[in-house]
């Protein structure tokens, strides 16, 4: 377990740095020029060039590439022209902050997905199936910046239940658990929209890899020692099920990501996402590069993590056969 | 004589597709004493396993029991709740199925799918429910039972997987075993060691055993009685040994002559004509009316317009056929 971990991580290596490379090929393809969205346009063009100079932009780009490279393998990943300090500080700030709408959505919408899943597998065709499924498809057909400003309008402007943006009430200045609290009731638009987004594939998997388990002949064993259906739907046809349903929530988490830029975006959640849009609309290079390099790191630890799940979940995998 | 252990009236189980409805089973009648081997023969699809899983009532969708009755020591099953049936399921009324294999949990260890099967006793902490788990693998005839209690399906071979399920059977000492082709799946070897398994428990445990297979050696070896089915009915009713000396239906002479015979090596087998009817569409008078020999070597009208009752030939054989009618 322990190599193949090991094994692993290595085989990532040359991964991320081809991304990392791509990536800032792409961002430095693109239009736009961070010295004037920084010092702003028609500025002095002796000021420019100093700007240039300082930031080391005035060298050739593959120079600057490797300049790049170089420092990444240092773990440097680069510097931030618009806050003037290195680009892991800003993220690392900002990270908690998306964690708090991610890891609370991610687990209510593994918690529901599952249970609604596996109900609505065991009762095929009732109405109760039958709403979850057209449920799960509006939820996966709405965008979701779309729907976070409709709970907006309906839940925060209309009915005035919950606070309209950011993370917590400035004019208030709460303290203690008041503030825990303020924090919690801005959290729940977010969560919601969120939980909207993450829900639907994790409950068609479920639903999808349940039923098949229910059609085997180990189901019809187990009854036929007196387990109930219950019983064989929680012990049996759920575990059985679980490696799809682990892999599509693995596979989410890189998406999870994207989604969180445009729900942090409406409701002003000061995040990785807002952070991410900042940084591309001020040509924010390395808080770019940064952050699309984190985003493939995530994704391959991903996967990494989903298959050492897989030998646990299942001892075939366990034992290599 | 004492009321049978199982006495299965008129049990008639259709299955409701889109096509039209399957008469799986349609007015099977048979009863099994206690500690008696009843060998229930038949061809693939007549209806076989439909009977067995009826009587343990795990019939699912589409399917559905529409008529008849399973009475299990004093106990009416049709119709019975699910918890009179799980409780009866395990510790009463046992069941072993043609994939070992395919019948065990892939993703939990024997000693726990061992150990689900004796739950019903709760004097029994998880403790005693492994050492009661090593105890049936080793009455089976597994080796080293304390690192296979630990094992996973995968790591056993199909008849090793089988003697797992017999295990499993076994351990709520029931009084009746449904197995289900409980060898096909395996190698001949193996068969013969299930097979010796399976007629030593009986007659140490003395519990009942349905016998389902479509091979009359298995039935020879270990049935005391035979019941054969043709499309969703028995046929014929019978001891082992009237099975092959003097069988009634036509049906049944054809499934005996079709035996290839040790004596004979180069000669050809019998085979019946024709094939087994589509179950959707079963013709109206006896279901074997148009493969009998019988019948049109006889020139008999009534076979193919008004199917046979049973009729009671001499004490303990029953067939169901109008040439005896």
């Amino acid at each position: 377990m322990v190599r193949y971990t090991v094994r692993r991580l290595l085989q990532a290596v040359p991964l991320v740095l081809g991304a990392s490379v791509v990536t800032w090929i792409l961002i430095h393809a693109a239009p736009g020029d961070p010295i004037v969205a920084l010092a702003g346009e028609d500025g002095d063009a002796g000021y420019y060039a100093m700007m240039r100079e300082r930031f080391g932009l005035d060298r050739p780009l593959h120079e600057q590439l490797f300049v790049y490279l170089g420092r990444l393998a240092q773990g440097d990943l680069g510097f931030s022209y618009r806050q003037n300090r290195s680009a892991a500080g800003v993220i690392l700030d900002q990270l908690p902050a998306t964690l708090l709408l991610m890891v609370p959505a991610l687990a209510i919408a593994t918690a529901v997905g599952i249970s609604v899943g596996t109900v609505a597998a065991a009762r095929r065709n009732s109405a109760l199936d039958n709403t979850a499924r057209t449920a799960t498809l509006l939820g996966h057909a709405v965008p979701v910046f779309w729907l976070s400003q409709v709970l907006l309008l309906v839940f925060a402007l209309r009915f005035d239940w919950f606070p309209v943006q950011g993370r917590n009430d400035a004019r208030a200045g709460y303290e203690g658990l008041r503030a825990v609290l303020d924090t919690a009731h801005h959290m729940v638009l977010p969560i919601a929209a969120l939980v909207t987004v993450y829900v639907p594939p994790i409950m068609r998997v479920t639903r999808a890899a349940v039923i098949e388990n229910l059609d085997e002949l180990y189901i019809r064993a187990a009854r036929a020692r007196g387990q109930s259906r219950r019983r064989v739907l929680v012990r049996h046809a759920l575990p059985n099920a679980m490696l799809p349903i682990v892999t599509v929530i693995g596979s989410q988490i890189g998406y999870m990501f994207a989604g969180s830029v445009l729900v942090e975006t409406v409701f002003a959640w000061p995040g990785l996402g807002r952070l991410l849009l900042s940084a591309i609309l001020a040509r924010d290079f390395a808080i770019i590069t940064a952050m699309l390099l984190m985003l493939s790191v995530t994704i391959i630890l991903m996967n990494l993590v989903t298959d050492l799940l897989y030998s646990l979940l299942d001892p075939r995998v366990r034992h290599g056969t | 004589m004492t009321e049978p252990l199982l006495s299965v009236e008129g049990l008639r189980t259709h299955f409701f597709v889109d096509d039209g409805v399957v008469k799986a089973v349609d007015g099977v009648s048979f009863a099994v004493r206690r500690g008696e081997v009843l060998g229930l023969v038949g061809e693939s699809g007549c209806g076989k396993t439909v009977t067995s899983l009826s009587v343990a009532g795990l019939i699912e969708a589409p399917g559905r029991i529409v008529g008849g009755s399973v009475r299990f020591d004093g106990t009416e099953l049709v119709g019975a709740s699910e918890r009179v049936l799980n409780s009866l399921r395990g510790p009463r009324i046992a069941m072993i199925f043609q994939q070992p294999r395919a019948c065990l949990d892939p993703v939990m260890s024997v000693g726990r799918q061992i150990g689900q099967a004796l739950k019903s006793d709760t004097s029994m902490d998880r403790a005693a429910r492994r050492r009661r788990a090593v105890e049936l693998l080793d009455r089976v005839g597994i080796s080293d039972p304390d690192r296979r209690v630990r094992e996973y399906p995968h790591q056993l071979s199909g008849g090793m997987a089988q003697r797992v399920m017999i295990a499993i059977a076994l351990a709520g000492e029931p009084d009746l075993l449904i197995a289900d082709e409980p060898t096909t799946a395996l190698d001949v070897t193996v068969q013969a060691q299930i097979l010796e398994l399976l007629r030593e428990l009986q007659s140490a445990n003395g519990m009942a055993v349905i016998l389902i297979t479509h091979d009359l050696a298995v039935v020879a070896e270990v049935a005391d009685r035979a019941a054969v089915m043709y499309a969703g009915r028995i046929v014929e009713e019978c001891a082992v040994a009237e099975l092959y000396q003097a069988p009634l239906h036509p049906y049944t002479k054809g499934l005996v002559e079709s035996r290839p015979v040790g004596d004979q090596p180069k000669s050809w087998l019998r085979a019946i004509p024709g094939s087994v009817p589509v179950p959707l569409d079963l013709p109206a008078g006896c279901s074997f009316a148009p493969r009998c020999e019988a019948r049109t070597a006889r020139g008999l009208t009534e076979c193919t317009e008004q199917p046979p009752e049973p009729v009671s030939v001499r004490d303990g054989h029953s067939v169901r056929c109008w040439l005896h009618g």
